[in-house]
């Protein structure tokens, strides 16, 4: 399991923790069931605030990928096809944020942007 | 508590050149032929006040009183432990100068325990006097108090014409340096409950 | 149990020119708080009122639920304290040292503590004298680790050491850890490193708290705007904490969700949020 954080972008770290495991989750690199760390061990591996780690595993949670029970800790939940959806729905929005604002930039209208998606699109298929 | 004893006695320990002189006193009355036994009684009462001021001065060097205090250690613990070292001290007195006196071998068995009984007795109230001071104030400024008891000796000697008179007295001098020791433990008790350690 | 490990409230203290006023700070279990400011806020004052070494004038402190005066035998089991200066007899070796901590802590735990001191490659013969400052601190340290603390408190204790031993400490720091009824306070008046692990941040001025919070709120709370003179002026200053102009635009630090527009705001570090909270203080 590999967690990267990165102390330069102003992206919060809670949040850096939550993409990275939604990712190693949707990924397959962690399958259901499996034990993730104790929020006091990432915390002390990745030498971070307990209280960081604590707010990630909750959002983890809430966003039903992974599953805690007091004492035993917390593990990855059941695969839920319809959240691994929604979660690419948010990658993908974000993605295209940043695509249309460069778009914006540089001047580039939304009928000549959607060409250049769907000839990427199908260039990849 | 025991610990903070161990901590005194190995202190005392590194003062090698403190428990030099000693030995080279002893010795001397050991030695020097028709040597002045009362200086050198007199001496072995000095000396234990002066080891007993140089432990208080260490642990203040090194501010050891305010760490002690966040160890499992209570004032009181401070305060009875120094005054178990100076009771040792008193007793290492009384044993120096009989030991001293069969040496010098001028008075009786009798005599000579009575002179050790009244030299520690009086090294105990200077001792009575100082400590609580010490204590509250620290070494330095409470080497003053030191005088107190002297200075009452003194006045004593000046106003009362016939001395023969106090001195049949002396025989209570031991009670007197017992009460005087539990005054200042208690004395010392109070101050150091108000003590600030900064 | 009481909610927090340690509670402060309305403490007061007066000196000459200087006082603790008002000083309220409340620490979780199971959480490291970074106690901060300058050299003379009133960090080691506070500190010495915890531990009881000196009295307060009002006011109320808690540690595990029981008050603090006295300072019982019991709560000092539980608190392991690294005090600023070095506090041991400087004649006597470790080994020595050892012996008087064994025979002064019911809870002394002998392997731990000589696990320590090879971990922290101390030699046992040696007289503290002859230890340099992150030795003696090292010792410190170990001591304090060593009779069942669940509640560290440290005074400047890191300040002045090598990068490389400060960042010993703070894997020491997170193994402690671990148990989450353990706690740490630790002050500081750097923050660099200790800034990534704590969990709150309480920083004092003048004797004052100007804050107590959660790291993670602040980082969330505060942001360091850049811009020109001309924008500056835009902005509404209910929400500039501290600012500073030079010839070529105003660096501030700023409550970031309260400021509308396009602006470059970058994340603010603990030592950015201390200093112009100071700034605006002091002016």
């Amino acid at each position: 399991m590999h967690i990267l954080i990165k102390n330069t972008n102003g992206e919060p770290i809670y949040q850096q923790i939550v993409t990275q495991i939604k990712s190693l989750i949707i990924s397959g690199a962690l399958s259901e069931g499996s034990a993730l760390p104790s929020m006091r061990n990432l915390a002390k591996e990745l030498r971070i605030s307990v209280i960081t780690t604590k707010r990630a595993y909750e959002e983890l949670e809430r966003d039903g990928f992974i599953e805690s029970f007091t004492g035993k800790g917390s593990f990855v939940a059941a695969k839920n096809t319809e959240l691994i959806r929604e979660e690419q729905y948010r990658i993908i929005e974000e993605f295209l944020q940043q695509a249309i604002s460069s778009a914006k930039l540089g001047g580039i209208d939304l009928n000549e942007l959607e060409n250049m998606l769907k000839l990427l699109y199908e260039e990849s298929e | 508590m025991r610990g903070l004893i161990i901590k005194d006695l190995a202190n005392m320990l590194t003062q090698k050149r403190l428990l030099l002189i000693i030995g080279v006193l002893i010795l001397s009355g050991l030695l020097i032929p028709g040597m002045n036994a009362d200086f050198a009684l007199g001496l072995i009462s000095t000396i234990s006040i002066i080891v007993l001021l140089t432990l208080f001065s260490l642990d203040e060097l090194s501010n050891w009183n305010k760490y002690a205090l966040t160890m499992g250690l209570s004032r009181k613990d401070l305060v009875l432990s120094k005054y178990i070292i100076a009771i040792i001290f008193l007793g290492v007195t009384f044993l120096l100068a009989v030991i001293l006196g069969i040496i010098v071998g001028q008075r009786s068995p009798g005599e000579i325990i009575t002179v050790a009984g009244l030299i520690a007795s009086s090294t105990a109230v200077i001792i009575s006097f100082l400590l609580p001071p010490i204590f509250y104030i620290g070494v330095q400024k409470s080497k003053l108090f030191i005088m107190i008891p002297i200075m009452i000796m003194a006045l004593l000697g000046k106003y009362i014409p016939d001395i023969s008179h106090v001195l049949a007295y002396l025989k209570y001098l031991p009670l007197l340096a017992v009460a005087l020791l539990l005054i200042s433990i208690q004395v010392s008790l109070m101050l150091i409950a108000k003590k600030e350690f900064n | 149990m009481n909610e927090y490990i340690l509670e402060i409230k309305d403490l007061n203290k007066k000196y000459d020119g200087f006082a603790i006023k008002d000083l309220n700070l409340q620490l979780p279990y199971g959480c490291i708080m970074g106690f901060i400011g300058e050299n003379g806020a009133g960090k080691s004052t506070t500190i010495k009122l915890i531990l009881n070494l000196i009295n307060s004038d009002s006011g109320e402190i808690t540690l595990f639920g029981e008050q603090n005066f006295p300072l019982s035998k019991k709560l000092k089991e539980n608190i392991g304290v690294v005090l600023d200066e070095n506090s041991f007899p400087q004649d006597l070796s470790v080994n020595t040292i050892h012996k008087i901590m064994k025979n002064s802590f019911k809870n002394w735990n002998e392997i731990k503590f000589n696990n320590y001191l090879k971990r922290f490659t101390l030699p046992l013969d040696k007289k503290i004298k002859d230890l340099s400052r992150g030795m003696k601190m090292k010792l410190s340290l170990a001591i304090a680790l060593s009779h069942q603390a669940k509640l560290l408190i440290l005074d400047e204790a890191t300040s002045g050491l090598d990068p490389i031993i400060r960042d010993e400490i703070l894997d020491l720091f997170m193994e402690f850890i671990q148990d989450e009824s353990h706690s740490i306070l630790v002050s500081s008046h750097i923050m660099s490193d200790l800034e990534k692990i704590s969990d709150y941040i309480a920083f004092i001025h003048s004797g004052e708290m100007v804050f107590c919070e959660e790291k993670d709120k602040l980082i969330e709370k505060y942001g360091l705007l850049k811009c020109s003179h001309e924008e500056f002026e835009t902005i509404d200053k209910a929400y500039v904490i501290g600012q500073r102009k030079h010839s070529f635009g105003v660096e501030a630090l700023i409550k970031k969700n309260m400021i509308k527009g396009n602006f470059q705001i970058e994340a603010a570090g603990i030592e950015d949020i201390m200093l112009y909270n100071v700034k605006e203080i002091n002016s």
